[in-house]
């Protein structure tokens, strides 16, 4: 177990890692390599630390703080939005921990610090962005990589955050590719050979992207990627803002977050301001292409069909 | 001559109740339940002055001389809506005379 536990803390090089990372408005300074983030610079003082420690055994979460366990993974406390600490338990993967990092211990973060996490994928279409929301399991990140294929650019998989109170419609990047199962690979034409799995328990690959320099963006349209037969629906007002259910990360968080009440005006500022639609595919992937071509045509002169894959 | 109605209980937004003023009207969230609402027109000015205690016929009083509308038609349908949005959980019966 000691030898594990040691796997577990070493970098990719087999030495202690600090692992400098810039993602959703923060620079993280992290002891666990986290690879699907963006690369960060290494003399930036970090927002949110990440290391390794020990952690109390009662689980708790009230404003600032939040002590949990990730099945029989890791324990962990976040506080104040700064600082997180992880405990592994004997026979964790560092696979599995390092992606619950990237998504549930970096949300309780976000929220701490009074942000807002979207559970969604976001694409840069000609300076248009698209946000994709969803379940898990819902086809986000592949109907991204649909988008991507008709000349969009990745700009979050998974995680969206929304910025200050002061500009409802403002995310943060936060991804430096995307989780796709092996059949979503096939589809967008490439294989998992050489990939790295995201984790062990999906079952889906990591695939990174050409690296690219995002600020901040400005959303224009959400769209919430649900069940049903293929097409498109528009919603406004109440039902818009109704969705919030399947697009707010871990929203039980809420309920704690020191900002609740500003997190709620941020997504109704949101809804009220964006393009906002529930979009479904009929779980065919010829349909997620069918309506990422007529998406990207609402925005790109003609139909660019460049891929952002093939450069990669 | 007509004996003057007795003027009603005043009705405020409950503080669990989220709002943002957009382009088309008002949308609200109640933050315990999660349910949201939108407010247009009339409901959404109605919506503006609950921000303080306010009673049916205050509001009536107030919409006659923004909107073109009957004032007694008005009382009698603001003091209707006043009591679906308490039913929603919306605003409270407060109580002025404290």
């Amino acid at each position: 177990m000691a030898c594990q536990d040691r796997a577990l803390r070493s970098g990719s090089n087999g030495t202690s890692g600090r692992h400098p990372y810039r993602a959703h408005g923060l620079a993280i300074l992290s002891d666990i390599a986290l690879d699907q983030l963006p690369h960060g610079d290494e003399d930036a003082p970090p927002d949110l630390r990440i290391r390794f420690g020990n952690v109390p055994p009662e689980n708790e979460s009230r404003p600032g703080y939040r002590c949990w366990q990730v099945r029989d993974q890791f324990r962990y406390v976040v506080r104040d939005g700064r600082d997180i600490v992880i405990e592994p338990l004997a026979g964790a993967s560092k696979r599995n921990v390092a992606d619950a990092v990237m998504s549930r211990l970096i949300t309780a973060a976000i929220y701490q610090r009074g942000a807002l996490p979207l559970h969604a994928s976001a694409v840069d279409i000609d300076g248009h962005l698209v946000a994709i929301c969803g379940g898990s399991g819902a086809g986000k990140s592949t109907f991204a990589a649909a988008l991507a294929r008709q000349g969009g650019q990745i700009v979050a998989d998974d995680i969206l955050v929304l910025g200050d109170e002061g500009d409802v419609q403002g995310v943060w990047p936060g991804a430096r590719g995307l989780k796709l199962s092996e059949a979503s690979l096939v589809h967008v034409g490439r294989s998992s050979q050489g990939l790295d799995l995201a984790n062990e328990v999906e079952g889906k690959y990591f695939l990174p992207l050409p690296p690219r320099d995002f600020g901040r963006r400005r959303l224009s349209r959400l769209l919430w990627l649900r069940e049903g037969p293929v097409g498109v629906t528009p919603l406004a007002g109440a039902q818009a803002a109704a969705i919030w259910r399947n697009c707010i990360r871990m929203a039980d968080l809420m309920h704690v977050a020191p900002h609740q009440a500003g997190l709620w005006r941020r997504w109704l500022g949101l809804v009220a301001g964006a393009t906002v639609a529930t979009i479904s595919h009929g779980r065919r992937m010829s349909a997620l292409d069918e309506l990422a071509r007529a998406l990207a045509a609402d925005y790109l002169p003609g139909n660019n069909t460049r891929s952002e894959h093939d450069a990669s | 001559m007509m004996q003057a109605d007795r003027p009603g209980p005043a009705f405020m937004r409950k503080p669990d109740v989220i709002h943002s003023t957009t382009t088309d009207g008002i949308l609200a969230l109640h933050i315990d339940s999660g349910a949201c609402f939108a407010f247009g027109g009339p409901s959404a000015r109605i919506w503006e002055l609950l921000e303080q205690p306010i009673t049916a016929e205050q509001a009536a009083g107030r919409l006659v001389r923004e909107y073109v509308v009957d004032e007694d038609e008005c009382r009698d349908q603001v003091r209707a809506y006043l009591d679906r949005l308490r039913a929603e959980g919306l605003v409270a019966i407060v109580d002025t005379a404290a």
